[in-house]
């Protein structure tokens, strides 16, 4: 019993998923490596094996070479895989938005079990259930991978670009000046008041829409939020994919999802005549929804991205 | 370019290494000696693609094996089966042919 040609072949063992035959295999390598290692190094001595198993290649190498032809999924479904999980996940955004507009639960299973929540929720909810469609899809394409049957599955061609061109429009410079121009206004309004909502701006005094300690907090999320977009559409110049505004449009409804959950709590100037909290919550959630589609959007892109030829 | 070159040189040997398999095991051979029989005419094979090759002709039912367990190690011998010969001649002949073709076509080129 040779220790390193033991524990070389129990690393193979680890990697090696056949059906049938892996102790056969085992054994022959086995036999390979003293046979080797006695002929050319004038006997089986541990430098000797180790020297013929450097040679043979690393356990996950020579497992790899055993399962040739034999995938996961096959590389033809891959388009599959990115439509499909599109798909569903559209499907699961829609009923989450039921659910939480309803107030209820909706309960398919084993598809889905949306429960009861509110918007801020909804958030982290969908992102889970991104990779859980992620993972029913996959399972799935396993499935039929495996049954080497060519299963035709169906197709459902929507195009919303070209083939063989990138589905996001170039940046452009003078897009990128705006909005440096208006972040930079607007943290100019923020040094100077140190905030960026106001409640009136008439005179020469304006007058601020929350408390100081609100104001601040309010202003610096927003701000962060607006940067986060300028890098985003920044660093489109140098890449221009659809993972870039996926991950800026992530980090954005994280923010809104932060102002919406604020543990400060948006205390409003005194106003007659006008429900202000209504209107904040308002303003808030519409922005929650219009960058929710924008990140369903970019969703669809990145599938889209990387199913182009 | 060399990177380029090696997956190119790959590609080229795949097919030629499973018809040098064929032909070599119109006798009993086991890997190892069939690995040194090539390195004698000039081609190195890598064991960890010999063997894995040896077991996809062998589950085509081209080749077929044995476990030798007389000697002081246990060695697995591998020799053509019938299915396996009618291969080996078909493959040949392709393999004339595109010799045959590659002639020719530098003939040609020759006298352009």
């Amino acid at each position: 019993m040779h220790e390193n040609i033991e524990k070389y072949l129990g690393e193979i063992s680890h990697y090696l998923v056949v059906k049938q035959g892996a102790d056969e295999i085992l054994a022959e390598i086995r036999s390979h490596i003293l046979e080797k290692a006695e002929q050319e190094s004038g006997g089986a001595t541990p430098a000797a094996i180790d020297r013929a198993i450097a040679a043979y290649g690393s356990p996950r190498d020579v497992a790899a070479k055993y399962l040739d032809g034999e995938e996961i999924i096959s590389p033809t479904l891959k388009k599959h895989l990115f439509r499909y999980t599109t798909i569903l996940f559209a499907i699961h955004f829609v009923l989450t938005a039921l659910a939480v507009f309803f107030r209820t639960s909706i309960v398919a299973i084993p598809f889905f079990f949306i429960p009861k929540m509110s918007v801020g929720w909804a958030m982290p909810y969908l992102l889970m259930a991104l990779v859980y469609d992620f993972g029913i899809v996959a399972l799935i394409l396993y499935l039929v991978t495996q049954r080497k049957e060519g299963v035709r599955l169906p197709w459902f061609g929507v195009r919303l670009a070209p083939r063989g061109e990138s589905v996001l429009k170039k940046p452009k410079p003078a897009v990128l000046v705006m909005l440096l121009a208006i972040f930079g206004a607007l943290l100019f309004v923020f040094i100077k008041y140190h905030t960026i909502f106001f409640y009136s701006i008439d005179g020469s005094r304006p007058q601020p829409l929350f408390e100081p300690a609100a104001s601040v907090y309010f202003s610096i999320l927003f701000l962060a939020a607006l940067a986060c977009d300028i890098i985003g559409y920044w660093v489109r110049f140098l890449f221009n994919s659809a993972w870039v505004t996926l991950a800026q449009n992530t980090v954005v409804l994280l923010i809104l999802w932060i102002v919406w959950n604020s543990p400060i709590e948006p205390e409003f100037v005194s106003a007659t005549g006008a429900d202000l909290n209504l209107v904040g919550g308002g303003f808030v959630l519409l922005l929650i929804v219009l960058n929710a589609l924008r990140w369903v959007r970019s969703v669809v892109r990145v599938a889209r991205e990387m199913s182009l030829p | 370019m060399d990177v380029e070159f090696g997956s190119f040189e790959t590609e080229l040997n795949r097919g030629f290494l499973q018809v040098l398999v064929l032909v070599a095991l119109e006798r009993k051979m086991y890997g190892y000696g069939m690995i040194k029989l090539f390195e004698q005419t000039g081609y190195a094979v890598e064991e960890n693609t010999l063997y894995p090759l040896l077991r996809r002709l062998e589950k085509n039912g081209w080749i077929k094996s044995e476990w030798d367990v007389g000697e002081d190690r246990p060695k697995k011998y591998y020799i053509i089966t019938e299915a396996g010969a009618r291969v080996r001649a078909r493959a040949l002949a392709i393999w004339a042919g595109q010799k045959e073709m590659l002639e020719i076509m530098k003939e040609a080129n020759r006298h352009a």
